[in-house]
């Protein structure tokens, strides 16, 4: 059985010529972490538990003497927590964890996974890397407890002293409490506006994408002092760490894999504040084009919106009235459904299109657009757009949603019929086809509404088939805006700016390889990739795509189930950085106020 | 052109020093296997297992099943190919006389093939892979495990293409004498070259246990089981009014159906009809590790089949220590001793009431004590004794082999005279042509000397081997 | 497979081996290819069976067939006195439905009560639906509706056939099948009460009466046969109702003699030892 020994990359150097010892740590459960390397001459102290001698060198030897013969020596660069670097065995998640959906890994695989033989082989690993992980908290200790063998010395610096005292301040406790005040007064403001948008029997949240993007901002602010809590709870931990320094036992208990679990909410909240900073700046950007180019968009928009909204309606309910292709549909039905979806569209044109699509309003329109754009941000604008179009191709979705349910009643009148006619008949409790032998009034009565019923199909499923195209556009052009508004409101920037700023921040797992021709592993930290930061981008991806633009979308239409947009289903896995319900303030109004200075610092001074 | 096809005994490896016995590369081709569960496919793999005992290498060739695709182990070893092929219904595989050359080709050659069985008429991948084997000239076995009549258009076809394809067999396995005689006639074989080997059944998995034969002992009520598909031609209509008239006579026994099929909805609304809920229990589709369980719940077993090859569900019944009442169709009458049967003469429901009422009494009466039935049975059937026996007919094909019976003109002229028809022979040696042409295409682009051999999985019997002669030696 | 064979493989068996039985279960001293001989000594002297067909079974099916064929001939007739001639349909049906309630009272002496149900429910729904049926199939060309209405007395023929041997379920499948040819042509015919006239003539002859009647009795067959040919012969020609007469009694009289000399000695005598693999009737007792 091979012992790994964990040693510090700066540590890592061929030993002095007059030997030394170097300082091992091991915890329950893990293995030795070289802490620091000591000459040899002076060291004589008795070392205690969980401190040992990993290693000895003789003097004017040039390798390192284990104790026990297979040693396999993992380098690692020392991991610095307070610049947040840290190595995790998972990727770190950017989502909430009770929010990750397992949909990816198929049943055999999970078994495999939960399989008890590969489930616990890696505890000594997990162990030995949140060791790692408090390498320098532990070396401080070390330090703390044998003064004696430290060698490095530490630096005063007097700007720490300076910030300690102004903290101590009534005056930074005056701006605390306030401020703090403040933020609590506008997150209950923010809980009860999301909490009308989200009324049970009115959901305006999923009716209207700007009330949507109004109740994500609110639950954002909502959510804002519990990460800061949660960021701080890290902050707490470190500081308890500090004081256990004294002791010669370093924390157990509230070390374990503590990085990993709070760090994730430290991108969160900051990348949320950059998306808000950064929705600003496109608003300015793309609301100033809008303002200066109104004069030329509106005929534009004018012209477009007349002719998909209306004058493309009207044609293809004429044509479809008059034989189309060739086939020769039922003349009755025909001109009843044309008739009816004619007077609709003259009443949409003449109540919502002409109002709201004529210049002067249009022009009003898009000043409203680009003062929320430059106000409040791109995603306001866009939201609203968003809505101006959901209202404008409103008489769209009733055609739909008329000649759908007069496909499905036709649909569902024939299938009936047709188990009648073989003689069978469904029996919906037990949810199968039973054999039936009929009365032969039945029968008669079946047969009769059954025949024209089957020589109305052709001229429905027409009509049918032409409105649900003209409503999957109006859908594909929503979903598009969607998309857009979701990019600006979640994109991952905080953490591909990370990335590429400093990799061992963002923790993908980590990977052994063979150093010092295959004398020595060296730990490496595997940075997140990119896939798994846009991982929610694609799934969103595959579900528009399953539940739009696939073959059982196509088996949807042709069975008259209802198509419809749910805003609410699109959204969710992009609001997976934000519980499900907003957080009540007052839940954590009292652990708000306990982290305000002046409690801090007299528990600093009592201790 | 016959450069492949030597036809030569291929090297006999002796194992262990005093076993004498020869060991083979066996590749056992059939559509049906695990993960589908069903007759077949235990066959199959119970057979590769004791094969795999006795000191033979056996890798499996099946189509992929959904993800399982590539090469997978099972237990001792056991290699199965899933090769991507088209799945045309109920997991057959695409009926072509050529698609599957290339693939069998190479991985018949890769394992160092000398035998090749193929299971199952119903399996287009096992009756094209006895074509390719010959060309390549391996020995081949073929195993029958249904009867097929005269009279319905699909089994005529099947006949007819059984004639091309078992035409250079070297021997056919069938599961009961009735299925031999069924070969005979349907292919015109030798009956030489027919072999009449039975299922066998894994006797642990079907006894019953303590708790069992104590329940079984203090039930006052009587509990007929029937396991079946529920087919037309598995007696289904049979079954519909079987069921009252019993229910009716007898206040006192149950029934206990496990299976599902096209005659499902009908039986449960007779039952409905009958308002016999409470005592006809019907499960549905039930896997077959519980079959056991189900078994050991009943005390007689019914079996009301219209068709019957062999009936393994009969001896795992009887196994359970269930009384037999069954048709007597098919191979039945050859599987169980009488001691355990109640037969009914006729396929008629006043034949199976009656038998069934004999059955009732006769397990009323105390006159016949099942719990011996266990034993016995274990004494009949074996998977061992069944891979001894499909050893002893390979052993019998290698030693009654002539050197040109694997010869390409030789097999051409056993085509053509297999069928009168005048256009079926003179497809067949069209069929014939087409493959050899196939096969040396092949042999250019893909030399049998450049396929990579793959090591072979460690043997057991070797172990076996030494130790026996350890026991030799003097203390 | 011949007796050498046979003589053969026992005279190399040992005599003194006990003799083999037809079992898998025992374990025996014979190879496993060891082939029944009383299976290849049955299979050289299998019995070849000869079928007797009962003449007077076959001619009562034929007739019955040929009933249900005028039968049906009644919708077109009927179709054709509508639509051809234009005739006032209204006379033909009070006569007919007067006939058919005359009929059914007689028949069921008091059951009239709950027969009424279904009468007026079927009524009403042939007053609500005629107007729809008008106007229908108006865009489509009536060479279509001909054919579409030709495959579908096809289809009924053969329903009819299948449920000859009948179970109930069969039965009620010709009937929705002749219902819905009937609706179909109708759908051809101009006004209202021509719908509703000629879908009631259909379902009273067609499907009420035969339930009622039987139709091979002297009287009906008589009345059916003279309307049929009188109505061939003013619609066509003479020679045209000579050539169809010919032909039904062709069908009726010699066809079935010719089937039942074909079955008894031309048809190949299947041997009973091929029906042997195949699977066992169910006999429902």
């Amino acid at each position: 059985m091979v012992s790994y020994v964990y040693w510090p990359e700066h540590l890592y150097s061929r030993p002095d010529e007059d030997g030394a010892i170097a300082i091992g740590i091991s915890l329950e459960g893990s293995d030795i972490m070289v802490l620091d390397t000591v000459p040899r001459n002076g060291a004589q102290t008795a070392l205690e538990h969980p401190y040992c001698e990993a290693a000895v060198s003789e003097a004017g030897g040039t390798e390192w003497q284990f104790g026990e013969k297979d040693v396999a020596i993992t380098r690692f660069d020392a991991p610095r927590l307070d610049l947040m670097q840290f190595f995790a065995l998972e990727p770190i998640s950017l989502t909430l964890p009770e929010k990750q959906n397992h949909t990816s890994d198929v049943g055999n695989m999970r078994k495999l996974y939960e399989y008890s033989r590969y489930f616990h082989t890696d505890s000594k690993l997990r162990q030995s890397v949140s060791l790692i992980n408090l390498y320098y908290s532990h070396l401080s200790a070390f330090h703390t407890k044998y003064p004696q063998l430290t060698t490095a010395e530490q630096q005063y610096r007097p700007w720490r002293s300076i910030f300690a005292w102004y903290k101590q301040t009534t005056f930074n406790r005056l701006i605390c409490w306030t401020f703090l005040h403040i933020i609590v007064m506008l997150c209950t403001v923010a809980y009860s506006v999301s909490a009308v948008l989200n009324w049970r029997y009115l959901p305006l949240a999923n009716v209207s994408a700007t009330a949507r993007q109004i109740d994500l901002r609110c639950r954002q602010l909502c959510y804002f002092p519990v990460q800061y809590l949660m960021i701080n709870k890290n902050k707490l931990v470190r500081k308890k760490m500090r004081r256990f320094s004294n002791h010669a036992q370093p924390a157990k208990g509230a070390t374990r894999d503590f990085p990993c679990k709070f760090y994730p909410d430290y991108i969160r909240f900051y990348n949320t504040i950059w998306l808000m900073i950064n929705d600003l700046s496109f608003g300015l950007i793309i609301g100033s084009v809008i303002s200066d180019k109104s004069g030329a968009l509106c005929p534009l928009i004018n012209r477009a919106v007349t002719y998909c909204l209306n004058d493309l309606l009207k044609s293809v309910t004429t044509r479809l009235a008059n034989n189309p292709f060739g086939i020769k549909l039922n003349d009755e039905l025909t001109r009843f459904l044309s008739d009816l979806f004619l007077w609709i569209i003259e009443f949409a044109n003449f109540y919502v299109i002409t109002p709201f699509t004529s210049e002067q309003s249009l022009s009003k329109l898009l000043k409203v657009v680009s003062k929320t754009m430059i106000l409040i941000g791109a995603s306001f604008g866009f939201s609203l757009l968003a809505d101006f179009f959901t209202l404008i191709s409103l008489h769209i979705y009733c055609f739909y949603h008329i000649i759908n349910k007069l496909y499905s009643w036709q649909l569902n009148a024939m299938m009936s019929l047709f188990y009648l006619f073989r003689g069978k008949k469904r029996n919906k409790l037990r949810h199968r086809v039973d054999f039936h032998s009929f009365d032969l009034d039945q029968l008669l009565m079946g047969m009769l509404i059954f025949v024209p019923l089957v020589y109305l199909t052709p001229t429905v499923l027409a009509f049918y088939i032409s409105y649900t195209v003209l409503r999957l556009f109006a859908i594909y052009f929503e979903i598009g805006l969607n998309y857009v508004i979701a990019l600006i409101n979640h994109f991952p920037l905080f953490a591909l700016l990370l990335r590429i700023k400093d990799p061992k921040r963002l923790p993908g797992g980590v990977s052994l390889t063979t150093a010092d021709q295959g004398n020595s592993f060296k730990l490496k930290n595997n940075p997140l990739q990119f896939g798994m930061m846009f991982s929610l981008y694609t799934v969103l991806l595959g579900q528009i795509g399953e539940q739009y633009c696939s073959l059982g979308t196509l088996k949807k239409i042709l069975g008259g189930r209802p198509i419809s947009l749910n805003r609410n289903r699109l959204y969710c896995v992009l609001y997976s950085s934000l519980p499900v319900e907003p957080m009540m303030i007052h839940c954590i109004y009292e652990e708000l106020l306990e982290t305000l200075p002046n409690e801090h610092a007299k528990h600093e001074a009592e201790t | 052109m016959s450069e492949t096809a030597d036809g030569g005994v291929p090297e006999i490896q002796v194992v262990g020093s005093n076993t004498g016995r020869r060991s083979y590369n066996i590749a056992m081709i059939c559509d049906f296997f695990f993960p589908q569960l069903g007759g077949v496919e235990f066959h199959v793999f119970h057979l590769a297992q004791n094969l795999i005992e006795l000191g033979h290498n056996v890798v499996i060739i099946t189509h992929s099943y959904k993800d399982r695709v590539g090469v997978r182990y099972l237990t001792n070893g056991l290699k199965v190919y899933y090769c991507p092929l088209f799945v045309l219904y109920r997991e057959t595989t695409f009926p072509s006389v050529f698609s599957m050359v290339p693939i069998i080709r190479h991985i018949l050659i890769r394992e160092q093939i000398d035998i090749v069985h193929s299971h199952g008429s119903a399996s287009a991948m096992a009756q094209e892979s006895i074509t390719h084997a010959n060309a390549l000239g391996m020995k081949t076995v073929f195993t029958d495990h249904s009867l097929y009549g005269f009279s319905v258009l699909g089994s005529i076809l099947l006949n007819k293409l059984l004639l091309f394809t078992l035409g250079n067999v070297d021997g056919v396995i069938c599961v009961s004498n009735i299925c031999k005689e069924n070969m005979m006639v349907r292919c015109d074989m030798d009956p030489e070259k027919l072999y009449v080997i039975p299922n066998a059944v894994i006797n642990r998995d079907f006894k019953p246990s303590d708790s069992d034969i104590i329940a079984r002992r203090n039930k006052e009520r009587i509990t007929i089981v029937l396991i079946s598909r529920l087919f037309p031609n598995k007696g289904a209509d049979l079954l519909c009014r079987i069921i009252p008239t019993i229910c009716d006579q007898h206040p006192d026994v149950d029934f206990l159906l496990a299976g599902d099929g096209p005659k499902f909805v009908e039986l449960q609304q007779t039952v409905e009809s009958c308002r016999l809920q409470d005592r006809v229990k019907m499960l549905g589709a039930v896997p077959h590790e519980k079959i056991r369980d189900v078994l050991c719940q009943g005390d007689i077993y019914l079996h009301a089949s219209l068709t019957e090859a062999f009936g393994t569900v009969l001896v795992e019944a009887a196994s359970c220590g269930l009384l037999i009442v069954t048709t007597k169709v098919g191979g039945i009458p050859e599987v169980l001793p009488e001691h355990m049967t109640v037969y009914a003469e006729e396929t008629s429901v006043s034949c199976i009431t009656e038998a069934t009422n004999k059955g009732i009494s006769l397990f009323r009466s105390g006159a016949i004590d099942t719990s011996t039935f266990h034993d016995e049975v274990a004494e009949m059937y074996d998977w061992m004794d069944v891979a001894e026996r499909t050893t002893h007919v390979y052993d019998k094909i290698f030693d009654e082999a002539s050197p040109d019976d694997k010869d390409w003109f030789k097999m051409m002229k056993n085509v053509y005279y297999r069928d009168d028809g005048i256009w079926a022979r003179h497809l067949f040696v069209l069929c014939a042509i087409v493959e050899y042409l196939i096969m040396n295409v092949l042999e250019f682009l893909q030399p049998a000397a450049k396929i990579e051999k793959p090591p072979k999985w460690p043997r057991k019997i070797v172990k076996k081997a030494v130790r026996q002669r350890g026991s030799q030696l003097p203390p | 497979m011949d007796e050498q064979d046979v003589a053969r493989q026992s005279s190399q068996a040992n005599r003194s081996r006990k003799p083999w039985e037809r079992l898998l279960w025992l374990k025996q001293e014979y190879p496993d290819n060891y082939t029944d001989p009383n299976f290849v000594r049955f299979m050289t002297t299998f019995p070849l069976t000869q079928y007797n067909y009962d003449y007077e079974v076959i001619r009562q099916d034929f007739m019955n067939f040929y009933f249900i064929i005028l039968n049906k001939c009644f919708v077109f007739i009927t179709f054709g006195y509508v639509y051809d001639y234009e005739y006032d349909p209204v006379p033909l049906c009070a006569a007919v439905t007067f006939f058919t309630a005359a009929w059914s009272i007689y028949q069921m002496r008091g059951q009239v009560l709950q027969s009424l149900k279904p009468c007026v429910i079927i009524t009403f729904t042939l007053l609500t639906i005629s107007p729809v049926l008008k106007s229908l199939s108006k865009s489509t060309s009536s060479d279509s509706i001909w054919t579409i209405s030709f495959w579908l007395t096809l289809y009924y023929l053969f329903t009819v056939f299948k449920s000859m041997a009948g179970t109930n379920r069969s039965r009620n499948l010709s009937t929705n099948v002749l219902l819905m040819n009937v609706t179909l042509l109708s759908s051809r015919l101009a006004t209202t009460t021509q719908v509703f006239c000629f879908l009631l003539l259909c379902i009273q002859i067609n499907v009420i009466l035969p339930r009622l009647v039987n139709l091979s009795s002297f009287a009906i067959s008589l009345v059916s046969n003279v309307v049929v040919y009188s109505y061939i012969s003013v619609t066509l020609n003479m020679p045209a109702t000579i050539v169809f007469g010919v032909f039904s009694l062709l069908f009726i009289g010699v066809l079935p003699r010719l089937f039942w000399y074909w079955e008894t000695y031309y048809k190949c005598p299947t041997p009973e030892v091929l029906s042997f693999w195949d699977a066992s009737v169910p006999i429902l007792d």
